[in-house]
């Protein structure tokens, strides 16, 4: 019985979690912001580590600047088909400030996920979130509507990292005649 | 002539409440499957076919309720619950029909009636242009399945259930009149018969037909596999293992299997309250998630740490809870291994 596997046995799933792992590195490598790690329950599990600047809020209720950030990626393998962003994605980092974030559970919220949609579309979406690139405005259906009110009345601090996620590559060899 | 079962998902709708009656008339109709999570509201009494008693009644109840006055020898089992959320085992039949409001769970019946090799019939209704569609999706290996003729647009439209409130795309009712449901519902028991007097001989192909009772015309089209359908179509070979969840463990299972998994479904280790944000640490199949203990919110996954899979290294802690407390019920079929499928059944 045909069940869609490539003429090598990969199914799609495999196919696109391959291209994944490809793309994601290949970000990577061309950011001087993002790290990809890969733990041990590779292939879909991925951590990517942000050096940019964002916001906490410590212990002592002062909310201030960091800049490390940990979130992790899961692709669940009927991801092609549905998808549930909240399974998925995981923020490691403590006490992240944002309107997007929950304030005590591990949770983001990046809007409305497509099945299929790729994880470097996923990355950038949570890089513009942890840098206040974008952010929701709205109390209602916010994560964290304390950090929402907050960052409704602090507007003119955002974004808090302009950097775009990608190194603008500019070639500057001189080349000797 | 042998005795036919059928499923009906989606059984006390706009469709499905008028299809239900044509199916137990039937003589080859032996037993009927309800499965509806709703319950009957005020609103329904003007497109679907009840009556003021049946407010406030679970849909399956009040519908088996009507079966066996038509039909006392009837045998009817009704499940409260969605489709994806029932053990596949109690699913199995000789032909699935749907009559459903939204594409996810649609996409759910599509993978149940593969799995379980059975025949499908699903419907739909668009109130605001007069339209009912009958899809016929028989079990030939090569034949086409719903996500065949799907594109990147139709799962974009899939409803998903968002913490955040972000965009949710709840399924919204069709508006369509109590006559154009009945129509759908003609036309999937006409199917229906045809399938069960042999009318229909297999292969058949896959057919879609749609009938424009606004213009007074009927669209009749057949779809192929397509090779890139994001769906695998496999279909699955069940032999019963028998257990009672209760007092099976979770080592049991893994030494009598190797390992254990409960397709449509994943295992979840950390727990969260979206609503008073309690954390708790266990093993659950997210069947839906259980109730928080607290505030009664259903829990939620925390994300990234679900397992797909159970087996000695991933559940080793786990080993001495039952498969019913980590969520299995009778009728659940077990994956195992490579291509093992297993049915939960009561010793």
């Amino acid at each position: 019985m045909s069940t869609n596997q490539f003429s090598n046995g990969d199914t799609i799933y495999q196919r696109f979690m391959e291209r994944q792992r490809t793309e994601g590195l290949a970000l990577a490598e061309s950011s001087d912001i993002l790290r990809l790690h890969i733990p041990p329950m590779a292939p879909p599990h991925f951590v990517a580590e942000y050096l940019c600047k964002g916001l906490i809020r410590d212990a002592a209720g002062e909310i201030k600047e960091v800049n490390r950030f940990q979130v992790g990626v899961w692709f669940p393998n009927d991801y092609l088909r549905r998808a549930d962003p909240f399974e998925m994605l995981r923020v490691f980092t403590p006490g992240v400030w944002h309107p997007n974030v929950s304030a005590d559970l591990p949770m983001i919220c990046i809007g409305r996920l497509t099945p299929n949609t790729s994880l470097v579309d996923i990355l950038y979406q949570i890089y513009d979130i942890l840098t206040y690139q974008k952010y929701n405005p709205r109390e209602d259906d916010s994560l964290n509507r304390e950090a929402c009110s907050w960052a409704r009345a602090n507007q003119d601090r955002f974004p808090v990292d302009r950097r775009p996620l990608k190194r603008r590559s500019l070639n500057l060899e001189v080349q000797s005649l | 002539m042998k005795k036919k079962t059928l499923v009906v998902a989606g059984a006390g709708g706009n469709t499905g409440s008028h299809l239900l009656p044509h199916l137990a008339r039937m003589s080859q109709v032996e037993r009927i499957t309800l499965v509806d999570p709703d319950v009957y509201d005020e609103g329904n009494v003007a497109v679907q076919n009840i009556d003021r008693m049946d407010i406030g009644k679970p849909k399956v109840v009040a519908q088996s309720d009507k079966l066996r006055k038509i039909d006392p020898n009837l045998d009817v089992t009704a499940l409260q619950e969605r489709i994806e959320d029932v053990p596949r085992g109690l699913l199995r039949c000789d032909l699935l029909v749907s009559c459903l409001d939204s594409r996810v769970a649609r996409q759910h019946a599509n993978e149940i009636a593969w799995r379980l090799n059975t025949p499908w019939i699903d419907c739909g209704i668009l109130g605001s242009q007069n339209l009912a569609r009958v899809n016929l999706y028989p079990t030939a290996p090569d034949a086409p399945c719903l996500e065949c003729a799907w594109g990147p647009d139709d799962y974009s439209l899939i409803e998903q259930e968002y913490l955040c409130g972000a965009g949710s795309k709840a399924a919204f009712p069709s508006m369509a009149s109590s006559a154009l449901g009945a129509l759908a519902a003609s036309m999937m028991a006409l199917e229906t018969a045809k399938l069960f007097s042999g009318e229909l001989t297999e292969p058949i192909a896959a057919q879609q037909v749609v009938f424009d009772a606004r213009n007074h015309i009927v669209r009749t089209s057949t779809s192929r596999r397509n090779p890139w359908c994001r769906f695998d179509h496999r279909t699955w070979a069940v032999r019963p293992w028998r257990c009672k969840p209760e007092s099976t463990t979770v080592g049991a299972a893994l030494k009598a299997l190797g390992s254990v998994r409960i397709e449509g479904h994943r295992f979840v280790l950390d727990l969260i309250c979206p609503a008073c944000h309690r954390q708790e640490r266990s093993l659950r199949l997210n069947r839906p998630l259980a109730r928080c203990s607290a505030c009664g919110r259903r829990m939620a996954s925390a994300g990234f740490g679900s397992l797909e899979n159970l087996n000695q290294k991933t559940a080793g802690e786990y080993a001495d809870l039952t498969l019913a407390q980590i969520g299995l019920r009778d009728g659940d079929i077990v994956s195992s291994g490579k291509c093992e499928h297993r049915l939960l059944e009561a010793a």
